[in-house]
């Protein structure tokens, strides 16, 4: 495998990675709210979050290209702060990422925190544990499954983007061309060997992510005697 | 744990914001006609120059599009003159920079696997395949010149269904070269690249179109503008003429 090829995996991993974390300290937060609260606009909040999973790429792609333009006031407010625009650049595809990996984030934790004992929430609140005690004694290790699956399909479904990065991120090596891309360019420059080496390693690497999502989720058989 | 948490986070903060690129940069946008004609001129300019270029392909349309978006590249390589124009007038590239580079031919690749007896010449002359693949003429030079092209040789009876549209000129060769379609018009470049048989491509006369002026310029947003000059000098040099013109491009 030449370097290049490593530099977009390596590239790839860095992505999917940091919007996974990312998506994490964000949609935790809101799949609670979804899961707890009775407000009125909570099936439209679900619904917005949920958005990305039948919205085409290229929606997001151009109203990221409309809304982070250098020549638009919030664009050149971004360059004017980072010293570099979002259009084409890695911390772009990471702002993407986040809006575009978000139902797979949210969906399974809020699965998660639904199946959560109301009873023990309050018992432990009664008893004067403080909410991050609740967080770290009480909601994580009930919603261990949820959450490792929720991150788990973020991180593989951000590996596995393609029609947003193409359109917001162009194909620049080292910034911006992911696994996705590069297989792409591969085929199109009829350089199959390479296209095969990356395609086949993202088919085994996604199967065993999933595999290890249904294996995990697979009721344990309790048995009554 | 909470510390823990907060520690990976602001791992992921600095890992986000860390992503710069050293050394001597530059980036180059190409379109895909030049790609590999580019890639040799860009390892000849940094053997001695030390430099470190980047190459970005797509449809000169394409790249033009992302220049507009906020693209980080310094120059552009067209592989026309409108677009560049374009460009200027928006300030967005510096005129004094621009030259033209390369006159692009176009060709009639005939798909190698195909059945038929008739040579590409005979092919070209009625058109008689059941699907032609041209690069898409919005955002591609080279599809532009095969639609005026198709044009001449039928003049519009429902020639249409059977062209199909490909994002750039390199698409529409690999697309013909694999034999998913049966002819394509592509950049006599990739012809010579892939030195293909005699009897599979015909060089398009010049009655039909004229050869393609492909530009080039350096962009305002460059960071590197006196880098990009040193290249634009290197690729009008004789060393780097003949080389281009060993690609198949006329060059004046």
């Amino acid at each position: 495998m030449n370097s290049i090829d490593f530099s977009v995996i390596l590239l790839t991993i860095q992505l999917a990675l940091i919007t996974t974390l990312l998506l994490l300290v964000l949609g935790g937060p809101i799949a609670w709210w979804l899961s707890r609260s009775q407000n009125r606009l909570k099936p439209a909040v679900e619904a917005i979050t949920t958005l990305p999973l039948v919205l085409p790429p290229t929606v997001l792609g151009f109203y990221f290209l409309v809304v982070f333009n250098p020549h638009t006031p919030l664009g050149s407010f971004i360059v004017f702060l980072t010293g570099e625009s979002l259009t084409f650049s890695f911390q772009g595809l990471v702002v993407a990422s986040i809006i575009y990996s978000m139902p797979f984030m949210v969906q399974p934790l809020k699965i998660a925190f639904d199946k959560l004992d109301q009873g023990i929430l309050e018992s432990a609140r009664v008893l004067g544990a403080n909410p991050w005690v609740c967080l770290y004694r009480i909601v994580i290790p009930s919603c261990i499954r949820g959450i490792v699956s929720a991150m788990v399909l973020t991180f593989a479904h951000t590996v596995g983007e393609f029609g947003v990065v193409l359109m917001i991120g162009g194909n620049i090596p080292g910034k911006t061309r992911v696994i996705s891309i590069a297989i792409y360019e591969h085929v199109e420059t009829l350089n199959y060997e390479s296209a095969h080496m990356l395609a086949l390693g993202l088919i085994v690497f996604s199967f065993l992510t999933l595999l290890v999502v249904y294996a995990m989720n697979r009721e344990p058989t309790v048995r009554l005697t | 744990m909470l510390d823990s948490g907060l520690q990976l986070l602001l791992i992921c903060v600095v890992l986000v914001f860390s992503i710069t690129i050293n050394a001597k940069p530059l980036t180059i946008a190409v379109a895909t006609n030049f790609l590999t004609t580019m890639e040799e001129l860009s390892e000849r300019f940094s053997s001695d120059k030390d430099a470190d270029l980047t190459i970005v392909s797509g449809s000169s349309g394409q790249l033009v599009a992302q220049i507009r978006a906020g693209a980080p590249f310094d120059v552009l390589f067209s592989a026309d003159q409108k677009r560049v124009d374009a460009l200027v007038e928006l300030n967005l590239a510096e005129l004094n920079s621009r030259f033209t580079y390369a006159n692009g031919e176009l060709a009639f690749y005939l798909n190698p696997k195909n059945s038929k007896d008739l040579s590409a010449q005979e092919v070209f002359e009625n058109l008689s395949c059941d699907s032609i693949i041209i690069a898409n003429p919005k955002v591609a030079p080279y599809g532009q010149a095969a639609k005026d092209v198709i044009n001449q040789i039928k003049s519009e009876d429902g020639l249409e269904e059977s062209v199909v549209l490909a994002e750039n000129v390199n698409q529409a060769f690999s697309t013909t070269h694999t034999g998913n379609v049966d002819c394509g018009f592509v950049a006599f470049s990739a012809i010579l690249a892939k030195s293909t048989d005699k009897q599979f491509f015909y060089k398009i006369p010049h009655e039909y179109y004229s050869p393609i002026k492909q530009d080039a310029v350096i962009l305002k947003s460059s960071k590197s503008p006196k880098l990009s000059q040193k290249f634009f000098d290197f690729v009008q040099s004789q060393e780097a003429k003949d080389l281009i013109r060993e690609h198949g491009y006329l060059v004046d």
